[in-house]
């Protein structure tokens, strides 16, 4: 059956806005949570891997550094931990029509969008003040020339949790052991990208592995861009974007099998 | 094979084959109990290659015992599920007044869920933004309607959705029995729309134990058992029920 007078739009804009509105209701600090959540993590992060942890190598800018792993992962994470039990959590919305299922899941998605974007833009003044005292005119233009890179990976990354969010979203309809699944395997996923790390310590042997998980790419594109580094792995993205692909189409057919189901396990 | 076919413009609704069985189990399956083992689960059948055509305007009355799969064919026609097998045409809109409360957001305000509200249901947003200050008037909340939506009675609730409901211009309209939405006053109003919308030309299919409604409104009548038409007919059928029922009690 075809959903063709659902105003899609209209109702997509709808949820969003919904979503970015209630979040921070009732919150003292409101919008200002977007940035005071990455901050205590990396100072915290930063303060343990920088002065207690033993290691041998230190990162240059280490705050930064995390600060741009943060956000990206806390993005990643805070999508997947809410859309993956969304059809569940919101059965009450799915007996009422037939509205396009996968609007609900891509308004939350829309809105931690909206998040991230707003984080990355104050993070972008915040570096180009930064450099330009530090280091001069120049890096900031370099900084300004790499910045649709960004734009690409945030597009990139939401491709990334959209595939795995209809995938594990779906299947948990049927098989709720997903969602107690993905609370255990996203802390372990943490560790195993490099948000805290430097690819660098990595022993070229691994590395290949470590580019399975397209989050490496995405994190070090924003590093090259936001810290002036340099950027040698074309083949790690090129296995990034593969994944990615394999993953989104994966999602987009599991989703279209299951969906309209989805009311009888709930 | 084809039977003799109406003219498309005039069916609402047509279910050619339609199968539905659904997977019952007391517990909810695990990934590990579905690999290890299948035995534990049995099908159920609730629709069983069920054919039914509505026209344009029939106002169809749905009566049979529970489990004969009444509320699985409501779902299958607003398409909130689908059946395994056979195929489903609707032609027009189609709004179910079942589950007037869901889709609301407590913590936004009531003009803010009319808006989201009536989005799901299918209204296009030019439509609400037409229509919302009438929604508001019929739904009598007054001033609440800035308010968010947790400060609201469940009356209150009730009444803004049957009240988005029935102004998104339906061309088929669902019911389950009476409609029992707030208080005495507005009961009476609610059924006074209803009524309205059934001397309309409207496609209207209720299902409800409530007999006398069915009587006094309904001009067709199916009987469901087991997930199939047992009779199709005139409200005469209502009487014939009756007395089946009352048959097999003595």
């Amino acid at each position: 059956m075809k959903n063709s007078h659902y105003d899609w739009k209209n109702l997509l804009i709808e949820l969003t806005k919904k979503e970015i509105s209630v979040r921070y209701k009732k919150t003292f600090f409101g919008f200002l949570w977007m940035f005071l959540n990455p901050l205590s993590q990396m100072l915290i992060l930063g303060i343990v891997f920088q002065n207690f942890a033993n290691l041998s190598i230190k990162t240059e800018n280490y705050f930064l550094f995390l600060f741009i792993g943060l956000i990206i992962w806390n993005f990643f994470s805070n999508t997947l931990y809410t859309t993956i039990p969304i059809y569940v959590n919101e059965r009450a919305l799915l007996q009422k029509s037939k509205f396009p299922r996968e609007i609900i899941l891509i308004s939350v998605l829309f809105s931690n969008l909206f998040h991230y974007l707003v984080s990355l833009l104050v993070l972008l003044c915040f570096i180009s003040i930064y450099f330009l005292f530090s280091n001069g005119m120049g890096v900031v233009l370099n900084l300004i020339i790499r910045t649709p890179l960004i734009l690409l990976t945030t597009i990139w990354l939401g491709l990334l949790t959209t595939g795995i969010g209809l995938f594990l979203s779906s299947l948990n309809v049927k098989y709720r052991d997903i969602n107690f699944f993905t609370s255990a395997a996203l802390p372990l996923l943490f560790y195993a990208s490099p948000i805290i790390w430097e690819l660098h310590f990595v022993p070229k042997a691994i590395l290949p592995i470590l580019y399975l998980n397209p989050l490496a790419s995405i994190i070090e594109i924003n590093r090259y861009v936001f810290l002036n580094e340099g950027l040698a792995f074309s083949k790690g993205i090129l296995l990034g974007l593969i994944v990615t692909i394999i993953v989104l189409a994966l999602g987009i057919y599991i989703f279209e099998k299951e969906s309209p189901y989805f009311d009888d396990w709930l | 094979m084809k039977p003799k076919q109406k003219k498309l413009q005039e069916i609402a609704v047509k279910l050619t084959k339609v199968s539905k069985v659904y997977t019952v189990k007391t517990e909810k399956p695990t990934l590990v109990e579905t690999v290890l083992n299948k035995k534990g689960i049995t099908k159920y059948t609730a629709l069983n290659s069920f054919d039914l055509t509505v026209l344009k305007g029939e106002k169809l009355g749905i009566i049979g015992s529970n489990g004969a799969g009444k509320t699985t064919l409501l779902k299958i026609i607003v398409g909130i599920t689908q059946p395994q097998s056979g195929t489903v045409t609707v032609n027009g809109k189609i709004v179910s007044l079942i589950n007037l409360m869901a889709g609301f957001h407590p913590e936004m305000s009531g003009f803010d869920n009319i808006k989201l509200n009536g989005l799901l249901i299918g209204m296009s947003g030019a439509e609400i933004e037409e229509k919302k200050n009438k929604i508001v008037k019929f739904a009598d909340i007054g001033e609440f309607i800035y308010a968010p939506l947790h400060t609201y009675s469940t009356g209150m609730k009730l009444r803004l959705g049957f009240s988005i409901a029935v102004h998104s211009d339906p061309d088929i309209l669902i019911l389950d029995e009476g409609v029992s939405a707030g208080d005495e006053k507005f009961r009476a109003k609610a059924n006074n729309k209803i009524q309205k919308l059934f001397k309309q030309n409207k496609t209207i299919i209720v299902v409800s134990h409530w007999l006398n409604f069915l009587k006094e409104n309904c001009n067709r009548i199916i009987w469901m058992e087991k997930g199939k038409i047992k009779k199709d007919g005139s409200t005469k059928l209502l009487d014939e029920y009756l007395a089946f029922y009352a048959g097999k009690k003595k």
